[in-house]
């Protein structure tokens, strides 16, 4: 198990005894050190909260005229870059079957490995998606990968070995949107949620060894790409999984889900952030809570337009599917057998668009009890999760229209304000050193001042497109552009 | 025997990479072929290799071996098709022919025409049969599924006639825009040049180099795309939007230098394929330029006539569609992709009717001329953007279907119609926002050019999502420049009045 933190016990050990520097010179470091780093060892870092809780100073201004320590070019790929320890890995495709996982120096840039993989031929996805869409997850020890065709990977830290492969079902969407779903470690375990529209679940899979511990069926799901999060509450820490319809605890240990929170539209491309032992989720799917999935299916699956699907109108990995709901079996999917069809009956959620503050630790269905606030606005973005940092919830939307409201009742502070950086938000927002970090997809990254006044520190150019969310590690900013990986440091 | 024993090559032979698992193909020119001839020979060298994974090689005798054997030229080029092929009639011009012939208890192709160009044409006809597209646009797009290898059942004799032939001789490159020819490179022209000898019968181009002379691309300065750029993914990073032969030069003179030797390389590139080039200096002053940045689907409406006059009956526009995209898209695509051009055609309708091609024509206030106008939106830029969403969903719909298929054609369009709405929008909230700045409305002032924004944003990162060429780049660049830009200015300063 690795440290998430360099203790300043072992530091004063190696600068003391190893270096032989005067004692006034160690103090000198020493205090530097004191300001400890904290890895990012996931999506979105630690619990994939966006928050960097190190008290390292962050630059406000950067860009690739400013403060660029380094730069190296990269492939495509839109998958996050994680920083453990003094690595800092990352994915791309190296080639047009294959994908890469890369480490790199975290103070020099200095590629230390890659390892190419052969993917095979490759689904269809659309984009702005990309085949290296998955962040890779680490404890330190072993780099946890995850790609569509191979499915979850365990490679060595140290040198990219591949230490174990588990192989995942390839997943399918009615929409071809393709994976983006990311792993996460915790407690020995990589856990992953491949909610498809086809065969959604959970995965437990044993770190060390890449053996299953436990799969949990999600029939009830649709397409998402939420990560699991963890909250402890009530005396326990579940795992906590947003999706179609529900907010849903698990047993991190069993995969036995414990409670459920109804309150989640039909689409969940986002996921949630856990403060002490409240969850917050925002999330936006298109339509109202009238749209179900049906409407999508005459909309974009009814090709020719009749009212009716047919056989060749869905993806052929559907066809089983689609004979369950052509109930009567003359071959085309019409009127009342589209109410169900492709979505369980279970879970008929529509569209819509929620904040939600929702306390943890519950047991059962806790729809009406654990439910703190819910605001229903237009605020939230489809695609960019929230960030909960200073007391306020802050999210961003396409056209760099943001709100934030206060997290304790979920008050408004101010909304739907534009940052004044148009264009697609793909990037969740990051924070940390008293600033919120807000990427937009034409390579800006503004920098806002964090609290309950909008305040715009900055708006810095990352020279490029970015869709990756980028990290914060000691001190530095990761960022992930459409071709290369920038780091920045305020020294 | 008839087959020697020997195979010589005299001219460029082409094998494939040395784990083709495909058929071997000899391809047999005359030894005085018509370099035109030669490159049709390396043209159908690549379809087969691309198609069959073939081992190809091209010579002037006949191979020994039992590979399969095509005979490209005319009758006057190549000795083996008159010798071989006394069937054969002789062909005129801008005729083509396709038949396999028995050869020695086997069956060899010919692959003629009636002169140089029509060879190509030939074969381009070749490519089709199994399924080959070619778009001015996208270039060559290759059959989703690979077909079967056979040389054996072909017996077809037309005056040519292809998808998008057109019976001109002459082409103009007058476009001096940033949409135009100025930001080409060889390759560019190379490519074009190449698709319009297999497609067209021109046999000219001619080639205004005006602004080229000057050192520069297009009239006016460059148009930076680093920093603020609405749509920087098209760019790679490049900070001028520049012609990729110019863009090393650090001088003008450098520049210029340049341009003379692009010039000459282009000539050379036209001669390659049996088009003269022909140069000629011709200025846009007042940067104005007649051509409009809004997307057209290939109309090939016309196509119906061709196809029935080369006898095949019973073609209606959806057959013609059909018979384009089925191989590259799949089944039930060109349904979708009829009813979005049907869409799309109502616009250009609409511009004629109110002669309004000012909306759409590239020039410095192409954006901003609206928001000097005191005119409320016309009725008929409602009709128009709701045309260009219905085309987007319907291209769209055209994508999804096209899963078994590909999908490069319905995404390159379905985002070029996307492109072509959020412009709609993006001028009708121009025109408002300059309307209420009039009569003191700021806060109206202030949400209509944040709306316009957003939509000239949108419709910058639709075209970049599907930017193949210089002009789709040029689209983008201009929409910056003049739209993008000069649009932020106007927010800070409203912003700055409150």
């Amino acid at each position: 198990m690795s440290q998430s933190k360099r203790t300043t016990q072992s530091l004063f050990f190696h600068l003391h005894f190893s270096s032989g520097l005067p004692i006034s010179l160690f103090f000198i470091c020493l205090a530097a050190a004191i300001a400890a780093a904290d890895d990012w060892p996931q999506f979105r870092g630690p619990n994939a909260s966006g928050v960097s809780t190190e008290t390292n100073p962050l630059p406000a201004e950067f860009s690739i005229d400013d403060k660029l320590a380094w730069s190296v070019k990269l492939g495509d790929g839109i998958g996050c870059p994680i920083v453990v320890g003094d690595r800092c890995f990352t994915t791309a495709m190296s080639g047009d079957e294959q994908f890469s996982l890369l480490a790199y120096d975290v103070a020099t840039g200095k590629e230390l490995w890659h390892t190419d993989l052969a993917t095979g031929k490759l689904p269809r996805i659309t984009p702005p998606n990309s085949h290296a869409s998955s962040t890779p997850c680490s404890d330190g020890q072993r780099v946890y990968a995850y790609f569509s065709t191979l499915g979850l990977l365990a490679f060595d830290a140290a040198d990219g070995k591949q230490l174990w492969k588990y192989e995942l079902p390839k997943p399918a969407y009615l929409m071809d949107w393709g994976a983006a779903m990311s792993p996460v470690v915790h407690d020995n375990t990589v856990y992953f949620c491949q909610d498809d529209d086809l065969a959604p679940t959970l995965f437990a899979v044993d770190a060390d060894t890449g053996k299953l511990r436990w799969q949990a069926a999600r029939p009830d799901m649709l397409a998402g790409y939420a990560v699991p999060v963890f909250c402890t509450a009530g005396g326990r820490t579940d795992l906590v999984l947003a999706g179609s319809g529900k907010l849903k605890g698990y047993d991190p240990a069993t995969g036995k889900e414990v409670w459920t929170c109804n309150t989640m539209p039909r689409t969940v491309m986002t996921s949630p952030v856990v403060r002490d032992d409240i969850i917050y989720v925002s999330v936006q799917s298109y339509g109202d809570e009238t749209r179900t999935l049906k409407f999508a299916l005459l909309e974009w699956l009814d090709t020719n337009q009749n009212g009716e699907l047919a056989a060749a109108e869905v993806p052929k990995e559907f066809l089983a599917r689609f004979k369950q709901s052509d109930k009567d079996g003359d071959g085309v999917i019409r009127e009342a057998e589209l109410d169900t069809a492709f979505q369980s009956p279970d879970n008929m959620v529509g569209g819509g668009t929620t904040i939600q503050a929702i306390r943890g630790g519950g047991s059962g269905d806790v729809t009406k009890t654990h439910v703190l606030w819910d605001i229903r606005n237009k605020s939230p973005s489809n695609l960019s999760s929230p960030v909960v940092f200073a007391d306020q919830l802050f999210v961003v939307k396409k056209g760099g229209i943001a709100s934030s409201f206060e997290v304790a009742a979920g008050k408004t502070s101010w909304e739907l304000k534009r940052i004044r950086n148009a264009g697609d938000y793909y990037a969740s927002p990051i924070a940390g050193d008293g600033k919120i970090f807000v990427t937009g997809e034409n390579g800006f990254v503004s920098v806002l001042k964090a609290g309950p006044e909008l305040e715009i520190l900055a708006r810095n150019d990352m020279g490029d497109s970015c869709i990756a969310t980028p990290a914060i590690s000691n001190g530095r900013i990761f960022v992930r552009t459409k071709n290369s990986l920038l780091c920045f440091a305020d020294k | 025997m008839l087959r020697t024993a020997l195979f010589a090559i005299a001219c460029a032979a082409i094998t494939s990479a040395a784990y083709a698992v495909g058929p071997t193909v000899d391809i047999v020119i005359g030894e005085k072929a018509d370099p035109l001839e030669k490159f049709a020979a390396e043209e159908m060298a690549g379809q087969l290799k691309k198609l069959f994974d073939a081992e190809v090689r091209i010579g002037v005798m006949l191979p020994n071996g039992g590979s399969h054997l095509v005979f490209v030229g005319t009758n006057g080029s190549n000795a083996f098709i008159a010798k071989h092929a006394p069937t054969i009639p002789a062909l005129k011009e801008n005729e083509i022919l396709l038949k396999s012939i028995p050869l020695e208890g086997k069956s060899a192709l010919v692959v003629a025409g009636g002169d140089a160009r029509a060879v190509l044409w030939a074969v381009r006809e070749f490519g089709e049969s199994f399924g080959i597209r070619n778009f001015n646009d996208l270039g060559d797009l290759y059959p989703s599924t690979s077909p079967e290898f056979s040389l054996n059942h072909f017996d077809f004799k037309s005056k040519s006639a292809g998808p998008t032939s057109v019976y001109f001789k002459r082409k103009v490159l007058g476009d001096t825009s940033p949409l135009g020819h100025g930001t080409w490179g060889l390759n560019e022209f190379r490519v074009y040049l190449r698709h319009l000898a297999k497609d067209t019968a021109a046999t000219e181009v001619d080639l205004n180099v005006g602004e080229w002379k000057q050192g520069r691309p297009y009239s006016g300065p460059l148009i930076a795309t680093t920093g603020d750029t609405a749509g920087r993914a098209a760019f790679k990073g490049e900070k001028f939007f520049d012609n990729p032969e110019f863009a090393s030069q650090t001088s003008d003179a450098g520049r210029r230098m340049r341009a003379e030797r692009l010039i000459d390389e282009i000539v050379a590139a036209g001669n390659e394929v049996g088009i003269v080039v022909k140069p000629f200096e011709k200025r846009v002053e007042d940067k104005v330029h007649l051509v409009s940045l809004l997307p057209r689907l290939p109309d090939w409406r016309t196509n119906v006539s061709r196809r029935v006059s080369a006898g095949r009956s019973g073609y209606g526009v959806l057959q013609v569609y059909e018979d384009l995209l089925n191989p590259i898209c799949g089944t039930d695509v060109a349904p979708r992709v009829v009813a979005a051009a049907e869409f799309e055609w109502r616009v250009p309708a609409l511009i004629d009717h109110y002669e309004a091609s000012d909306v759409t024509a590239v020039r410095p206030q192409m954006l901003l001329m609206h928001f000097d106008s005191d005119e409320p939106p016309p009725a008929w830029w409602g009709e128009a953007r709701t045309s260009y969403l219905n085309a987007m969903n319907e291209m769209y719909r055209a994508n999804t279907r096209a899963r078994e298929g590909g999908r490069t054609f319905t995404l390159y369009y379905a985002r070029r119609f996307e492109f072509a709405f959020e412009y709609m929008n993006a001028i009708e909230a121009i025109r408002k926002a300059g309307i209420a700045k009039r009569k003191g409305d700021k806060d109206t002032q202030i949400a209509e050019l944040e709306k316009a924004i957003d939509s000239v944003t949108n419709a910058c990162n639709a075209m970049a999502a599907v930017a193949r060429s210089p002009s789709d780049r040029g689209v983008i660049a201009v929409m910056n420049e003049y739209g993008y830009r000069p649009l932020l200015k106007l927010l800070e300063e409203a912003d700055a009045a409150q």
